[in-house]
């Protein structure tokens, strides 16, 4: 059986049509619905191409792009996202560093806690935003029930803190994320180095910042960039929860994006978004890996 | 070599089976004298309503006419940019689709007019030879479908916002808008200590439609036009307009609502209806049978009556009111197969027996003859009168859709206080006429 294995491979290996007729699905695959859509959003991009035209829009050069850019809307749109991403990703890193690190202890009901923790993760995120919906509500909903109790009268959802809301939303599904990548990333951790900073007198603080955390950077600079990616594609709870609002406080790009294409009929301007934004996205996840990895946190 | 044949051989028959499916040889195959048409519904309770309908005219008439009706339903989530997406693309099926009454401007391109249907006698009549009467259908509602004279879509279901009040708390519901507000202070904790409700009313306030319907409903009773006479020009900063928009203004700031109702549409208000922590409500009439089931809503299921929502006094004493009026229903595919056959049973279900097969099912087919009959149960009656006397559907024109979804965002922004009524109004004007420009609307005059 062995034997036959091996001959089908070394055969395969000696064939090189073979092989790239093995490849041809995925590639057939990956040029149907990533490479194609991606160049067709590029020329949709250059078009004035809405429902009742789409089959003949009109070529209008770098139009959407000129007026996205002058277009205040589509600046807070990236203002928001920014904030959004930026201390969601941050408090999530955060507390999810601090749960990894407490669970790594030795700690006796590890297993029931590490399985609760994960559950909001797998909770599509449509459905977090009805759950939070309902738990919102001024008029039924649990949080402002106990928040009046406690004294504090502030609309979760209004037009100051509907943002913040969200973002700890987004914190409470995600950081369980984090925190399981964390854990499995200190779980490979070599025991020695931290041995010898204990021989040397270190602290506990001191082993954390000098030993661990330098060993745990390549793992926190890929959790960080995941994080990123996902957090600036957050859409469907934020949808379902404010719809963009109140006024266009919780108007992420993505939200933007779909105003754009769905509500506004101009698909044009939704592709010149979604390609401004893949730039953003990609020098934002560059400049982040690099500063990450020359931070020289070992 | 024995495994180079066997990887070719799967090549070739995967390439085989593509290419079959691709010129739809298989069809072929099963071809037999009975058409199949595609209907394809929206999951919620037009769905369900509509499957026993199909089930009966699967099993009554299938054979009789050579039409048989299969139903596909897919989520009701993000349902419009599927089927946007859908027609879009050209596709042959489903034959006939269920979108919304005023969505029907952006897809008009993609749907068969059905005039020479309804002309046509052997098509517009029951499997039996009767013919139907387009005049059962509420004005309104056939209004909202048609441009340019060609209709588009024959409604299943009608929907408007009324006014729903508590019967133990209101002997009269308020009459016009400012009423509306005033009663809603005495219903409200912070005027009222002793109010038995937390506040006086809700109001479906997110940024999605609902707001800009019930918005439309005060807009259009204080004479607001979406068109100056005669022309597409933009109407929205007219002195109805910033009325309409004040009373939000002054709905808002006087606290008689919830402080987050701008996160408010239809699950919520129903929600405040039911748990009773509100007098009175505009909410849309699907919410009725919820309201009145004493399961579903314990507190109120006994107290609650539906009316025609308020309006505004006029100089000579009368109030005008206004119900925005929309339906949901069926079109048929313009690259359909069979759009006849597709016609047929379409007519059945809106005009037919299928109608009131749909009405026992909980749909709401827009008929006269089902609404005033002796044996209908509220809220048709009380409907018939708001729809049938004081329906308005929103006008039809391709990009309908765009401008309610423009309005809905200023709106908001009044709740909140980032616009005033007036700031709202004209900017609001100016993007739809940016938007008219830029699509030709201008060039058509």
């Amino acid at each position: 059986m062995l034997l036959t294995i091996k001959r089908i491979f070394s055969n395969l290996q000696k064939d090189r049509y073979i092989r790239y007729l093995l490849i041809l699905p995925l590639v057939i695959v990956l040029v149907l619905i990533v490479i194609y859509p991606f160049i067709y959003s590029i020329k949709i991009s250059f078009t004035n191409a809405y429902t009742s035209n789409y089959l003949h829009p009109k070529f209008v050069g770098l139009k959407n792009y000129i007026w996205l850019l002058r277009s205040p809307k589509f600046w807070n749109s990236v203002k928001v996202s920014l904030i959004f991403v930026g201390i969601a990703v941050f408090l999530e890193v955060l507390v999810g560093l601090g749960i990894a690190l407490l669970v790594n202890q030795r700690l006796k009901v590890k297993k029931i806690t590490i399985s609760l923790l994960l559950t909001p993760m797998f909770i599509a995120s449509a459905i977090v935003g009805i759950i939070f919906r309902l738990m919102l509500n001024e008029l039924y909903g649990v949080i402002p029930y106990y928040l009046t109790r406690l004294g504090i009268n502030q609309g979760l959802l209004s037009k100051r803190l509907a943002l913040f809301t969200v973002i700890l939303i987004d914190v409470w599904q995600w950081t369980p994320f984090v925190f399981l990548i964390l854990y499995a990333g200190l779980q490979t951790l070599p025991i020695e180095p931290l041995e010898a900073a204990m021989v040397d007198g270190a602290s506990k603080w001191q082993s954390f910042r000098f030993v661990v955390l330098p060993l745990l950077s390549p793992i926190l600079a890929i959790v960080v960039v995941f994080r990123m990616m996902d957090a600036f594609k957050a859409f469907d709870k934020i949808y379902v929860l404010t719809a963009g609002g109140p006024g266009d406080t919780t108007t992420t790009i993505n939200v933007f994006t779909y105003f754009q294409a769905y509500e506004f009929d101009n698909f044009g301007r939704a592709c010149a978004t979604t390609i401004l934004f893949l730039i953003l996205i990609t020098i934002l996840a560059k400049i982040s890996m690099s500063l990450l990895y020359k931070s020289k946190l070992y | 070599m024995r495994i180079k044949k066997i990887i070719k051989l799967m090549s070739v028959g995967m390439l085989v089976v593509i290419i079959l499916g691709f010129v739809g040889v298989f069809p072929v195959f099963s071809k037999s004298s009975e058409v199949t048409v595609l209907l394809q519904m929206r999951s919620g309770p037009e769905a369900t309503a509509m499957e026993p309908v199909v089930d009966y005219w699967n099993k009554h008439y299938a054979a009789s006419t050579g039409i048989r009706v299969r139903q596909v339903t897919i989520s009701r989530m993000g349902y419009y940019v599927k089927l946007f997406n859908q027609l879009v693309s050209g596709t042959q099926v489903p034959d006939i689709v269920f979108p919304f009454g005023f969505g029907i401007g952006k897809i008009i391109e993609y749907l068969e007019p059905l005039n020479s249907f309804i002309e046509d006698e052997s098509l517009f009549s029951s499997p039996q030879g009767n013919r139907y009467d387009i005049k059962d259908m509420f004005p309104a509602m056939l209004k909202s479908v048609t441009l340019n004279g060609k209709i588009y879509m024959l409604a299943t279901d009608v929907s408007a916002p009324l006014l729903y009040y508590r019967t133990d708390l209101i002997k009269t519901p308020p009459q016009t808008w400012d009423e509306f507000i005033e009663m809603a202070k005495k219903f409200t904790k912070s005027y009222n200590p002793d109010s038995p409700t937390e506040y006086g009313t809700v109001w479906m306030a997110k940024p999605v439609l609902d707001d800009t319907l019930c918005w439309l409903e005060i807009f259009w009773a204080y004479g607001g036009s979406f068109f100056k006479e005669g022309s597409y020009e933009p109407n929205f900063n007219s002195p109805a307009g910033i009325k309409a928009t004040e009373f939000l203004k002054k709905l808002s700031d006087s606290k008689v609502i919830p402080p987050d109702v701008v996160t408010y549409e239809y699950p919520e208000v129903l929600a405040a209806l039911q748990t009773g922590k509100v007098a009175f409500a505009i909410e849309w009439n699907a919410a009725y049978p919820d309201l009145t089931n004493p399961k579903k809503s314990p507190k109120v299921y006994d107290k609650i009556a539906i009316t025609n929502p308020p309006g505004v006094k006029q100089a000579d004493g009368s109030i005008k009111r206004v119900v925005e009026t929309h339906c949901l229903g069926l079109s048929i595919n313009k690259n359909s197969q069979y759009k006849r056959e597709a016609f047929k049973f379409m007519s059945w279900v809106t005009f037919g027996e299928g109608a009131k097969i749909y009405l026992d099912n909980g749909g709401i087919p827009p008929l006269f003859s089902l609404f005033t009959a002796p044996e209908a149960k509220s809220p048709l009656p009380e409907m018939a009168e708001a729809v049938g006397k004081y329906g308005r559907a929103i006008p039809v024109f391709k990009d309908q859709m765009t401008v309610i979804f423009m309005n809905t965002k200023h709106l908001n922004k009044v709740f909140i206080g980032e616009e005033t009524p007036e700031e709202a109004m004209e900017n609001f004007n100016n993007e739809v006429y940016e938007l008219f420009k830029e699509r030709g609307y201008f060039e058509e005059k």
